[in-house]
């Protein structure tokens, strides 16, 4: 069998099983078929983290086995990647890709080194650029909530015209483990998409785009790979036939047939060109290649050196403007506190996709530009669960702590506030109390006074400030409104 | 079409071909997620009131206090005549207990597991065909069902137990001018041979106390937080619209004070007590004198519904049998 047919096959099996987990993240947790392992893979996620132990220790396996095997993880694991090479198969029935020879590729070292020079000083954006985060982020807010509301809607339609056993019977294998039993809906899931499909769409022009010019995981691993073991035995070849030149994805291979073993995703294609002299992956001690240690993309001259750095210390000075430094939204309980909390996170929406209410959704700017794709809780879609402690337990680098069901409980997050003005007992003396029924703290932080509205006397809600954690589930039910603002309102702390 | 795709796919890229591929990808994407006018509004269709079954039971209404839950029950339903009378064979059944808060069973907030369980498998041995549980839940309804013990328990008991689906919400043909028009009702619930409520008892910060005439508001859909608004005349309504066949109230625990969801092991009062009627406003009645020792006449729902007719709330007038285990 070629080996590009089993990478082929291993990618999509890959890729399956990634989507399986991160569709299966939701109440009830499985213990194991989890995807927060898969985004502690990432070395980025464990400096995010500041080196916890479990993340720490999954991502040095990641190191090791670049280090032994090169850029496997780019060529056959990560799911971007997979998604660029099948479109990339696809287009091959229209065009022909042909590679000029190798350029100098800058731009993503040039990226990572300004996010990492950003993300000492506290101005964390590296992880709108992890690709296996924007992958995750595209399927939670956009693919997953699309497929499950039009899925729900068309048995909507085809239930309510008594379809016969045969739907009902798909329907209920269906209702519990392809769609929620409700629509889904997440903020600014267009905006996450576009970001997601920008890239792929330069697939029309180079195969593999995002991993050659952007990708700052792929640069990590490169500075490991560029001493792998696993090496391209080129030696034999002196055709110049530029068989496997024209064809390398990456541009990993020069006209002199010597090649950039960091550029090189050992997707192993040029092993598969006919062109007589078969090139081999083999096992080889790494300082042998002496020739190739100033490498294309790796050198850096004064002249990038300066420009990287006005280009940091430029989006330094942008973060005092853009960036807020005060909690103005609601974070999930056990969130650290907001500058630790937003260098933490990972802005994997691991938490957004688990919340069993949709309370949880992604932020655009609201946090400032270095709290994209943040969590916060929202009233209007849902609130936070009394018992629930689902997002500290998926996200992987313990932004939001895990914590206990008793002290979740005691968790503050939010403040309630009733508007009298738009509060139905409060205005119009009719007694409503939806919102003290709803109440989850054992002893009610929502209590009840006696007032006389209108000649009427009748029972009207009051805060119990020093009990009411804030999970919003008064505001989320309540039933008063004027122009979405509710009777009681949620404020952060 | 796929001609002219090919073409452009397969032509040789300027920046000009560039920007089309490119509007064009981004025009689709605008395209696809535009928001659409709702072509799936409510379906038109209406149902009528539930029949319901003419019983005449041997007693008006049934209490029994003890231990044994899955005894107690049974001797319950023997006392109003068995269940021959409510179950006929090949009928289905529904069991509507209150599961509607994230609670486990003994804060009291959910029905108890273990009498649903034995309703259900009395119900079973009758010869019904199917018995359907199910709840609109306040809280999140999967882990309202599980931490609740009655899905679990229902389940083992053989019931079909399963969470609501929003197309089976219908509107209901209510009388003119019914202030219900905006609450459709779960059609599963009306379309039944028998329906059994089974609230437990609790209090409530709008309604005081609640059994089983509050507890048929889980088989209505659409904003229930505005249902709370003159919510007797609603429920009053709804009542006569589903008119249960039997009502059994769970007083083995029951909730004294921060009701409807508690969370205070110490407001829970254990009663071991069940009662049953197929009147819903005496036991919800009896179940306010007994329980609780308060007047059913300062409880204004059961006191509207009594009114309009839809049962007896004076205690005092029904034949009443009290058992001890």
């Amino acid at each position: 069998m070629k080996i590009k047919t089993i990478k082929r096959i291993t990618q999509s099996f890959i890729f399956v099983l990634i989507c399986l987990a991160f569709w299966y993240l939701r109440y009830p947790l499985s213990d194991w078929f989890n995807p927060v392992y898969f985004f502690q893979l990432s070395p980025l996620a464990a400096a995010a983290s500041f080196f916890l132990k479990p993340v720490i220790l999954i991502s040095a396996g990641l190191i090791i086995f670049t280090f032994i095997f090169g850029r496997v993880f780019c060529g056959w694991i990560c799911p971007y990647g997979t998604i660029m090479d099948a479109i990339s198969f696809f287009l091959k029935f229209f065009r022909k890709y042909k590679e000029n020879y190798p350029k100098p590729l800058k731009s993503k070292y040039f990226l990572l080194a300004v996010l990492i020079i950003l993300s000492f000083f506290g101005f964390q954006l590296i992880y709108l650029f992890e690709p296996v985060t924007v992958f995750a982020r595209a399927f939670y807010f956009t693919l997953y909530s699309l497929k499950n509301n039009l899925l729900t809607d068309l048995f909507y339609k085809l239930m309510s015209a008594d379809p016969g056993a045969v739907v009902e019977g798909i329907y209920s294998v269906f209702k519990s483990s392809i769609i929620e039993n409700r629509h889904v809906v997440f903020n600014n899931s267009l905006i996450t998409f576009i970001f997601f499909a920008l890239p792929l769409f330069f697939v029309f022009f180079k195969r593999r785009f995002w991993c050659r010019y952007i990708c700052p995981l792929g640069t990590c691993l490169a500075a490991v790979a560029k001493f792998s073991l696993l090496k391209r035995n080129s030696g034999i070849c002196s055709s110049g036939c530029s068989g496997c030149v024209s064809q390398c994805r990456m541009n990993a291979i020069k006209k002199d047939n010597s090649y950039v073993p960091q550029e090189c995703i050992v997707c192993g294609e040029c092993i598969d060109i006919p062109c007589g002299k078969k090139s081999k992956f083999t096992f080889s001690f790494p300082f042998k290649i002496q020739s190739e240690k100033n490498a294309y993309g790796a050198g850096v001259t004064r002249k990038d050196f300066i420009l990287w750095s006005a280009a940091a210390v430029t989006l330094f000075f942008s973060k005092k403007i853009f960036a807020k430094e005060q909690r103005n939204v609601i974070r999930p309980p056990g969130s650290l506190e907001e500058d630790l909390f937003k260098q933490k996170c990972i802005r994997c929406g691991n938490c957004i996709k688990v919340c069993v209410t949709n309370g949880l959704q992604p932020v655009l700017f609201e946090t400032g530009l270095d709290g994209v794709w943040t969590p916060k809780l929202d009233a209007n879609t849902g609130y936070c669960e009394y018992e629930c402690v689902l997002c500290g337990e998926v996200c992987p680098t313990q932004a939001i702590e895990k914590l206990s069901e008793s002290l979740k409980k005691e968790t503050k997050i939010g403040i309630a506030k009733i508007q009298k003005d738009i509060c139905v007992p409060w205005r119009d003396g009719l007694e409503c109390l939806v919102c003290e029924e709803h109440c989850p703290v054992a002893s009610k932080a929502i209590k009840l006074q006696k007032i006389t509205v209108n000649g009427n006397e009748i029972q009207a809600p009051y805060i119990e400030e020093e009990l009411c954690v804030g999970c919003s589930i008064c505001e989320n039910k309540c039933p008063a409104s004027n122009n979405n603002k509710k009777g009681i309102l949620i404020e952060p702390i | 079409m796929i001609k002219k795709i090919t073409k452009l796919l397969s032509q040789n890229y300027t920046r000009k071909s560039f920007l089309k591929i490119f509007a064009a990808a981004l025009s689709a994407v605008l395209f696809s997620t535009l928001k659409t006018k709702k072509i799936f509004a409510a379906g038109t269709k209406k149902i009528n009131p539930r029949p319901g079954r003419k019983i005449s039971t041997n007693y008006d209404l049934v209490s029994v206090q003890g231990d044994n839950i899955p005894l107690m029950a049974k001797k319950l339903i023997d006392e109003l005549g068995g269940i021959q009378k409510f179950v006929k064979k090949g009928d289905i059944v529904v069991v509507k207990p209150n599961m509607g808060w994230n609670r486990t069973p003994e804060y009291a907030a959910n029905t108890n597991p273990e009498l649903v369980a034995a309703v259900v498998k009395i119900c079973l041995d009758a010869g019904a065909k199917r018995v359907n549980v199910f709840d609109n839940t306040c809280n999140e309804e999967k882990m309202c069902y599980k931490n609740s013990g009655v899905e679990q328990a229902a389940k083992k008991a053989g019931a079909n137990v399963y969470f609501m689906d929003s197309f089976r919400y219908l509107s209901g043909n209510f009388p003119e001018g019914s202030s219900m028009d905006d609450y459709p009702v779960y059609a599963d619930a009306v379309n039944c041979d028998c329906f059994i409520n089974m609230p437990i008892a609790k209090t409530h910060g709008l309604a005081k106390l609640t059994f089983s005439i509050k507890n048929l508001m889980g088989v209505c859909g659409g904003n229930r937080s505005t249902m709370h608004w003159n919510i007797d005349k609603k429920l009053a309504e709804v009542l006569a619209f589903i008119k249960p066949d039997l009502n059994i109230i769970d007083g083995y625990r029951i909730l004294t004070a921060n009701g409807p969801r508690g969370g205070n092991l110490s407001d829970v009062k254990k009663m071991s007590t069940f009662i049953a009627s197929t009147d819903a406003v005496l036991a919800d009645a009896y179940a306010a004198k007994h329980l609780f020792n308060i007047n059913p006449k300062d409880i204004s729902h059961i006191n509207f519904a009594a009114e309009k007719g839809l049962g007896n709330i004076n205690i005092n007038s029904a034949k009443i049998k009290k058992i001890k285990i």
